[in-house]
């Protein structure tokens, strides 16, 4: 007479605890890769944050720049505005000019 | 076979005495370097820069300011291509420009400070530089083969202080194994204007920026903030770990400066005190000028300067602000301090009649004489301010007495510093209170014999503009960093002279103005106080007989004065005399000013 096959417990805990190693190791390895993909977005957050910020010390740069009198006399010369010889001052209520 | 067996245990126990040895070794004596550096590897630290507080003009535009600068670098391992090709191709942007001499136009012709007498032709000037561009361009091509060139060496820096458009270029050129490293630089956009003002930012010994002089040297600890780091754990290709710990200690951002300075204003005396060494021949000049009645410094200026972007090209002497640093015998625009003294005690009024004025006034063994040689009997404490008279000056002297003069002086300032908030400032002493001979007393009252500087000068005189009490001088109006700001009050120092005193001194000073020496160059209709100041140098135990300092301080309107200023000329050739070169700079520039602030004749 043929013996039953009979599948022992020793058997059945091994190949979950088998399972069990496998799924751990498929799970790290996803979670690594995420993390490192996540870690990588970071970089790429920080590195534009400090793109803008630089473009933002740049902008200000060219402001400082640009509002300095020195250059807008020079620019003004440039443009052919010069400085007044006499400055004529008047008197209030004095009628220089009539609207019709 | 129990040999075999214990052979075999014994090389096991040999090998695991040598393996615990190891990890002994590795563990316990080796283990505190071994984690700092897995620490090192694991943990990045990256250092945030604090970003230096600007100083800003009243209207809170910029005098100064933090921008991006960049230091460019080699890593020599990377480099493809050879020395000198890299240096050829870097050497036109990275050496250090010529300073071009300062043109001002004067007369209709361009001319520099050093030579006013000879016109800069455009194209001989431009020739010139170009002939020392190549010679710089070369030098510069020499030093950067000669740092391309250590082959001992990984990383060589090769430039610092590089704009944003200097690093586009080099970047547009292609080098590979060139970089760039973040520093902060400095900027000042109006270029030399307040140089000595505001100071420079230059390097420490550890090669940490630092300022020094003016601003940036007293308010240091204010303007430069704190630098912060942040730290995080990282993988072997430097990757911060997501969940890795990290900490980080925010920058503090420096302090911004509002000052008190004026910029049309201050922009008015640069050009104008160029022209004025131009015109007059003035181997140096200064001006002040001040709010009388807050003590804030609207403005002010000094020549020679320097241009604080190119500070290592100067020297010291050029850093020193001569309006807080020098001192000399201030002359005749000393006598109004006097006079309100005399007026203040009681000991003269307006129509006092000065009864030795008619003669050179003997004062021990010297005689006191008149700057024109010129005597006028009866005349009245006015009459003596108008004609600028030693002698009547002398006999105001003579009436306070050396004790009470020296308390006036005391009082006005003098033999003190103002405690202006700029580094440098400098005070001469007075001489002791007793020791003073009647040859002092009488030499003091018309400005010879004491020394002081331009500021302590001007602060008496404000003292008087505002009702007689005398104010701290600031530069600096408030602090502001993002929302928050500060605001620094002005300082009130004591009451010098009584609001009457002050007046009546006022009307003095007018008539000075308006009939005294420099009548002619006066602007119609305007109410000015004002005094000039002839005064001689001393050489060597006595006076130079040619050279003299030429000063004009006065304040406008008279009755509700806006501002007060002194101007001062050294050696000026074209003429000696204050009348004929600081007091008509005084009045061009006010005539300047006057639309702006808001004046107008009467």
């Amino acid at each position: 007479m043929r013996q039953k096959a009979i599948i022992t417990p020793r058997l059945n805990v091994s190949t979950i605890f088998f399972i069990g190693l496998v799924v751990l190791i498929f799970t790290s390895v996803i979670v690594a890769i995420g993390s490192s993909a996540n870690a990588g977005e970071l970089i790429a957050i920080e590195q534009e944050i400090e793109n803008t910020k630089s473009q933002n010390r740049q902008l200000q740069s060219k402001i400082v720049t640009e509002t300095s009198l020195s250059s807008i006399e020079k620019k003004a010369a440039e443009i052919g505005l010069s400085e007044s010889e006499n400055t004529v001052t008047l008197v209030n209520q004095t009628s220089v000019a009539a609207l019709r | 076979m129990e040999i075999r067996l214990r052979i075999v245990g014994i090389g096991f126990g040999i090998a695991s005495l040598v393996l615990l040895g190891r990890l002994f070794y590795w563990q316990v004596l080796q283990g505190h370097s071994l984690a700092l550096q897995a620490k090192a590897q694991q943990i990045s630290t990256h250092q945030l820069v604090a970003r230096r507080g600007d100083i800003l003009a009243q209207d809170e535009t910029w005098l100064a300011a933090s921008v991006d600068s960049w230091l460019l670098y080699a890593e020599l391992p990377k480099l493809e291509q050879s020395p000198g090709e890299i240096a050829r191709a870097l050497a036109p942007l990275t050496y250090t420009k010529p300073i071009e001499k300062e043109v001002i136009r004067y007369e209709g012709r361009d001319v520099t400070l050093d030579d006013p007498d000879e016109e800069v032709k455009e194209a001989t000037e431009s020739e010139t530089l170009a002939e020392e561009s190549d010679d710089l361009i070369r030098a510069e091509e020499l030093r950067l083969v000669d740092l391309i060139s250590r082959n001992e060496l990984v990383w060589v820096a090769l430039k610092k202080r590089m704009s944003n458009d200097e690093k586009s270029q080099i970047e547009a050129l292609g080098i590979i194994g060139l970089g760039f490293e973040q520093e902060e630089g400095r900027q000042y956009p109006e270029g030399t204007v307040a140089a000595q003002v505001l100071g420079f930012v230059g390097k420490d010994e550890d090669g940490y920026d630092v300022g020094y002089f003016g601003l940036e040297g007293e308010y240091e600890l204010t303007l430069s903030g704190r630098p912060g780091f942040i730290e995080r754990e990282s993988d072997a290709i430097g990757k911060p770990l997501l969940f890795g710990s990290t900490r980080e200690v925010a920058p503090a951002g420096g302090i911004n400066l509002v000052t008190h300075i004026d910029k049309v204003f201050q922009l008015t005396i640069e050009q104008k005190l160029r022209e004025g060494i131009a015109k007059y021949g003035a181997k140096s000049g200064n001006i002040i000028v001040m709010d009388p009645k807050t003590g804030g410094i609207l403005a002010m200026t000094s020549w020679p300067n320097y241009d604080p972007r190119y500070y290592f090209e100067y020297t010291d002497e050029n850093f020193k602000n001569p309006a807080i640093s020098d001192a000399f015998e201030p002359g005749s625009i000393f006598k109004p301090i006097i006079m309100a003294s005399g007026l203040d005690a009681g000991v003269v009024e307006p129509n006092t009649v000065c009864d030795v004025c008619d003669r050179p006034y003997q004062v021990d063994k010297y005689f006191i004489r008149t700057w024109n040689n010129e005597y006028h009997a009866g005349s009245t404490m006015v009459d003596v301010i108008k004609h600028s008279d030693n002698v009547g000056m002398a006999f105001v002297g003579s009436k306070l007495g050396s004790d009470k003069l020296y308390d006036y002086l005391e009082k006005f300032g003098f033999g003190k510093l103002t405690d202006i908030d700029l580094q440098g400032e400098v005070t001469p002493v007075l001489r002791e209170k007793g020791s003073w001979n009647i040859v002092d007393l009488a030499t003091t009252s018309f400005g010879q014999g004491i020394a002081v500087t331009p500021l302590q000068i001007i602060r008496a005189i404000a003292a008087i503009a505002n009702d007689g009490v005398l104010m701290q001088p600031q530069v600096v109006d408030k602090l502001t960093a993002g929302d928050w700001e500060s605001d620094i009050p002005p300082v009130e120092v004591h009451r010098v002279i009584s609001a009457d005193a002050a007046s009546k001194m006022t009307g003095m000073m007018v008539t000075a103005v308006k009939d005294g020496e420099a009548k002619w160059t006066v602007p119609k209709g305007y109410s000015i106080a004002g005094k000039t100041g002839t005064a001689q140098i001393p050489v060597a135990g006595h006076y130079d007989d040619e050279k003299t300092i030429a000063s004009f301080v006065g304040f406008a309107p008279a009755n509700d004065p806006k501002f007060v200023m002194l101007v001062t000329l050294q050696e000026p050739k074209s003429s000696p005399w204050a009348s004929e070169t600081a007091a008509p700079l005084w009045f061009s520039i006010a005539l300047d000013v006057f639309p702006y602030l808001g004046i107008f004749p009467n």
